[in-house]
């Protein structure tokens, strides 16, 4: 019973570790848009009060970037568990009622609220796709769609590191 | 009352009892308004009320969703973010320390303005309390401990002046707060320069007459050297790069060369090449200071997704109707209904970060202060002078709300980096002329809010 007790354990922790990778490895190649903004905007700035001509599609770049960082960072966050919590009293509690709030938390308030908009962002993202949406400039990026396709895409990743974060809260509160 | 009005509070109060479980705000902020909305979608359906909420109203957020992403002001959030971690490691904070030093060391409570006058320096790099008090923390504590200054006046200076991050431009609560209230960028972040200039020299003012009349707080260092032409330009020297930098960001937004993101990613390569000419610049620095920024800003837009569904349901509730009621029908004049405001954003500050009450409070309550028709001239140059000067007042009332105990933010993230001999209740000696000094800041802009409305139009007119 022991035995096969720690074997369940260990193989969830071990589905956890990998999951968590994921997340972070994604999150770690997604954070260098930060960087790449930085040198569109120089750029932008440099084209701009250098050679008097910015380009629009520089512009639209640098939101795109903007809103790839910020959007997938949530997931990121999730996994480091960086998110802002309100500490007054939590953080006197013992480890073992902060995780039974935790669990609590996720099924009843997170994974509400990310499943209610990862299915909702998908029929927006549908629509820009159906008409091929693109940018409203004449010289801007096409593929609107694709930039849209990024909520649900972080909204999933969200619920893959919430996911893992209740497995192993689940396991460590059953370890008592 | 009506059912709608009762729902409402009723999603205030959850909202509220929630958020002291400990779970991120974030997400109590979205699965409360997903509750409300089915609470809502069913009160409808089953009992004749008239909510009009269901499943599309959570499909609007999305939308709203997109907007942050499709947002050209907010790209200056991640920038100014990675400029302030990037300065936090350049080792500039250091520098300045050492060569202000030796100039304010020659009079008592030197140290203490040099502390002050770093804050107000590198305010521009964070608008991150907790990161602009640790960072004075570590930097000064030890050195006026060493030094033999009264616990209470080291603290005291050090919580005061890391807070003061919020409030000076480039602060990336205005940029937050002036894409939430439609105004512009430059007006605020000029509209800041005073108030702030205005708290610096009450802290120093502050500081060299509490040292006047108790010397023995703030002693000498007995090894300061006489000063001298070499010492004057030391510290030309190290004021240089930080000043220039600042200058650039602050001073291309103000003569309108560039908009704000453009000189925020400006600053953020300025931030970078000090890094490097202080020879601190490398991989590792550069890994960590991109890990931080992508983690910084993802906790702060993780708020703007379960605050933008949360106002989407309680605006459809008519939830900004109903406290725009109760807040005119309160039996004060404009001036009383704006300090009730500044109260309650007070208490607020004690519990939430300034994120969440920008994000939540203040769209909510704009609107009320727009109505209660105060007559500020914008010298036809500012738009909506009303708001740019409730939201320095907001500012400030956070900002002292972060200092104030038993709960202050600041206090909490400098117990964190003293060493354990301070006790908590040695901070809460410590800021308490400070806040006296924040209440005096307070009333000085109340009073005259063309302090703050001044310069914008002065620039731009």
């Amino acid at each position: 019973m022991d035995t096969e007790n720690n074997t369940n354990n260990e193989s969830s922790v071990k589905i956890c570790d990998s999951l968590d990778k994921l997340i972070t490895g994604i999150g770690h190649v997604v954070m260098w848009t930060n960087g790449v903004l930085i040198f569109v905007i120089i750029l932008q700035v440099v084209l701009r009060y250098g050679f008097g001509r910015g380009l629009v599609v520089l512009e639209e770049l640098q939101w795109h970037l903007y809103a790839l960082g910020i959007m997938f960072g949530a997931s990121y966050a999730m996994t480091l568990d960086s998110h802002i919590r309100v500490d007054i009293i939590h953080a006197r509690l013992s480890t073992k009622w902060q995780n039974r709030w935790d669990l609590f938390g996720i099924f009843f308030l997170l994974l509400p609220f990310v499943i209610i908009i990862f299915h909702q962002s998908l029929d927006f993202v549908y629509e820009s796709w159906r008409v091929s949406e693109r940018s409203d400039a004449p010289m801007g990026l096409p593929f609107r769609w694709l930039i849209k396709g990024v909520i649900p895409v972080s909204f999933g990743l969200l619920g893959i590191s919430v996911i893992s974060r209740a497995i192993r809260i689940f396991y460590s509160l059953k370890r008592g | 009352m009506e059912f709608n009005d009762y729902l409402v509070i009723a999603m205030f109060l959850s909202f509220i009892s929630l958020l002291f479980t400990g779970f991120p705000v974030a997400w109590v902020l979205g699965g409360v308004s997903v509750w409300f909305t089915f609470v809502g979608y069913f009160s409808d359906v089953y009992f004749d009320t008239w909510t009009g909420l269901n499943y599309l109203t959570l499909g609007m957020s999305v939308n709203r969703i997109f907007k942050f992403m499709d947002n050209w002001v907010l790209v200056a959030l991640p920038m100014f973010i990675f400029m302030g971690l990037m300065l936090d490691r350049s080792g500039i904070a250091e520098k300045l320390m050492k060569s202000m030093q030796n100039l304010f060391g020659q009079v008592k409570g030197g140290l203490a303005v040099t502390v002050t006058s770093i804050g107000i320096i590198l305010a521009a790099s964070t608008g991150i309390i907790g990161a602009s008090v640790v960072l004075l923390g570590l930097l000064s504590l030890p050195a006026m401990m060493k030094q033999g200054y009264s616990k209470t006046l080291a603290l005291g200076t050090i919580a005061g002046s890391g807070t003061l991050g919020i409030l000076i431009p480039p602060s990336i609560m205005l940029v937050i707060m002036a894409d939430q209230l439609g105004l512009s960028v430059g007006d605020l972040f000029m509209g800041a320069v005073f108030p702030g200039v205005i708290l610096g020299l009450l802290y120093i003012g502050y500081i060299l007459i509490f040292c006047l009349i108790k010397p023995d707080s703030a002693p000498l260092d007995p090894d300061r050297k006489p000063l001298n032409v070499k010492i004057i330009w030391d510290i030309f020297k190290s004021i240089l790069p930080p000043a220039l930098l600042i200058i650039a960001v602050l001073g291309s937004i103000f003569a309108g060369i560039t908009t704000p993101t453009e000189a925020s990613g400006v600053g953020a390569l300025g931030a970078t090449i000090l890094a490097w000419a202080n020879k601190k610049l490398n991989l590792k620095v550069i890994v960590e200071v991109m890990k931080s920024c992508f983690n910084t800003t993802a906790y702060i837009f993780a708020i703007f997704l379960g605050a933008t569904c949360f106002a989407l349901v309680l605006r459809s509730l008519g939830g900004d109707e109903l406290i725009e009621r109760s807040l005119t029908g309160l039996p004060f004049g404009p001036y009383g209904i704006m300090l009730v405001i500044l109260g309650a954003v007070f208490l607020l500050g004690f519990f939430l970060d300034w994120i969440e009450i920008t994000l939540i409070v203040l769209p909510l309550i704009a609107p009320v202060v727009s109505s209660l028709g105060f007559e500020i001239d914008g010298h036809g140059v500012v738009d909506n002078p009303e708001l740019v000067w409730f939201v320095m007042l907001i500012a400030v009332s956070l900002q002292t709300s972060f200092l104030t105990p038993p709960v202050g933010f600041a206090l909490f993230y400098l117990k964190g980096v003293c060493p354990p001999e301070i006790k908590l209740t040695d901070i809460y000696k410590g800021v308490v002329p400070f806040i006296i000094l924040q209440l005096i800041g307070l009333a000085i802009i109340i009073m005259w809010p063309q302090l703050v409305i001044w310069l914008p139009a002065f620039a731009y007119g």
